[in-house]
């Protein structure tokens, strides 16, 4: 019966075998590569995801820049409030550059499995985190703003502050969604990685 | 240029061994196209550090079966298709009589995938190393794992393959 069992396990292995032969067969056999797929990639394309995060820093960069002329000469705001959105600004570029770090020194080439799965998703848990920290900041910077345009009784802060309540509700809509995919996506990783070391 | 020259040489030599990986950790023919840029980048960024150190095979793999585990193509999936790749559509879901295998060949390659692709990630990634003769220590120290380990997955992974069922963890 063991040797029965064998048997069958081993002719089980060698048909899997012979289907991945074929599988490959018909890759080297049939498919090409063409040489502008091999350029592209070595043009030394950036990954999306680095793409995106640097856009958003050079735009923070701006914004920081710009805020205390924007604030504080047109519509008049606290110079504390000028401040905090500048801290705020900064925390939260340090904090995005910090985690990718860890992410940018990955090396797949080197990295073995467990490793690089576990980088890129503690990475993507960490900014799928980030709303945990960022909405309440974001809710208390619009209630101060809010204050701040009672207090000027500008016409120019009331349109201002219309503006940022209507794209913060279709960004936070938008945002949420695609935040519970990077969410499920990292859990879906690090569940892999802890079965594997059990 | 040498460097350039040497690197499309591997990518053309290795195409069957990428696909595969790519083809295995894909659910259809738009992603594999994906994967297979996301693993070509990966290979072009690592490939000055590479030094052949290690065996090209054992660097191919690494690499193929690190972006494939890592990536994030539901969020970020492509729009536009690269026509080179849709011969890859027509080969192995037999689209087109022009460009595809026989029907016993491309039957068995959708076999091998509908069974393989029931496990979860990382197993997938050590039974394809398994199926590629790989020994254990290799295999162990392509996914991170002692040898030993290697073995009790692959015993894990064995069952759930002869149950035809989903394999235990995550997809």
């Amino acid at each position: 019966m063991e040797n029965q069992e064998k048997y069958v396990e081993a002719a089980d292995l060698a048909q899997m075998k012979s289907e991945l032969a074929s599988l490959k067969y018909i890759l080297s056999e049939k498919l090409q590569v063409e040489d502008r797929v091999i350029r592209q990639a070595m043009t030394g394309r950036q990954r999306d995801i680095d793409r995106r995060v640097t856009v958003v820093m050079a735009l923070g960069i701006v914004a920081m820049l710009t805020i205390p002329w924007s604030f504080g000469r047109m519509f008049e705001v606290s110079v504390a409030f000028m401040v905090m959105t500048e801290l705020m600004m900064l925390g939260g570029g340090v904090l995005t550059v910090l985690w990718q770090l860890e992410f940018r020194w990955l090396n797949f080439a080197t990295a073995d499995l467990v490793q690089a799965a576990e980088v890129v998703a503690r990475f993507r848990r960490r900014y799928a985190n980030w709303p945990k920290i960022g909405l309440p900041l974001a809710a208390f910077w619009l209630i101060w703003m809010l204050w701040e345009i009672y207090q000027a009784d500008n016409t120019m802060m009331f349109v201002m502050g219309g503006g940022c309540l209507v794209g913060g509700l279709i960004g936070g809509v938008c945002g949420w969604h695609i935040n519970r995919s990077v969410v499920s996506d990292a859990d879906e990783i690090l569940a892999g990685i802890a079965e594997l070391r059990n | 240029m040498a460097e350039r020259d040497e690197f499309a040489r591997l990518v053309r030599e290795q195409k069957d061994t990428i696909y595969t990986v790519c083809y295995m950790f894909s659910s259809d023919a738009d992603e594999v196209s994906d994967l297979f840029q996301e693993v070509l980048i990966n290979l072009w960024r690592g490939y000055r550090q590479f030094r052949h150190e290690s065996s090209v095979k054992t660097y191919v793999w690494r690499v193929a079966l690190n972006t494939c585990i890592t990536d994030d193509r539901k969020r970020k999936r492509r729009r536009e298709r690269q026509a080179g790749l849709s011969e890859l559509n027509a080969a192995l879901y037999g689209v087109s009589d022009a460009a595809a295998a026989s029907g016993a060949e491309s039957r068995q390659a959708r076999l091998l995938h509908d069974r393989i692709t029931r496990l979860g990630l990382f197993d997938r990634a050590i039974v394809l190393l398994w199926l590629e003769d790989l020994s254990y220590e290799e295999i162990g120290a392509i996914v991170g794992i002692s040898a030993r380990n290697v073995g009790v997955r692959l015993f894990r992974i064995r069952e759930a393959l002869k149950d035809g069922g989903a394999g235990r963890g995550s997809r």
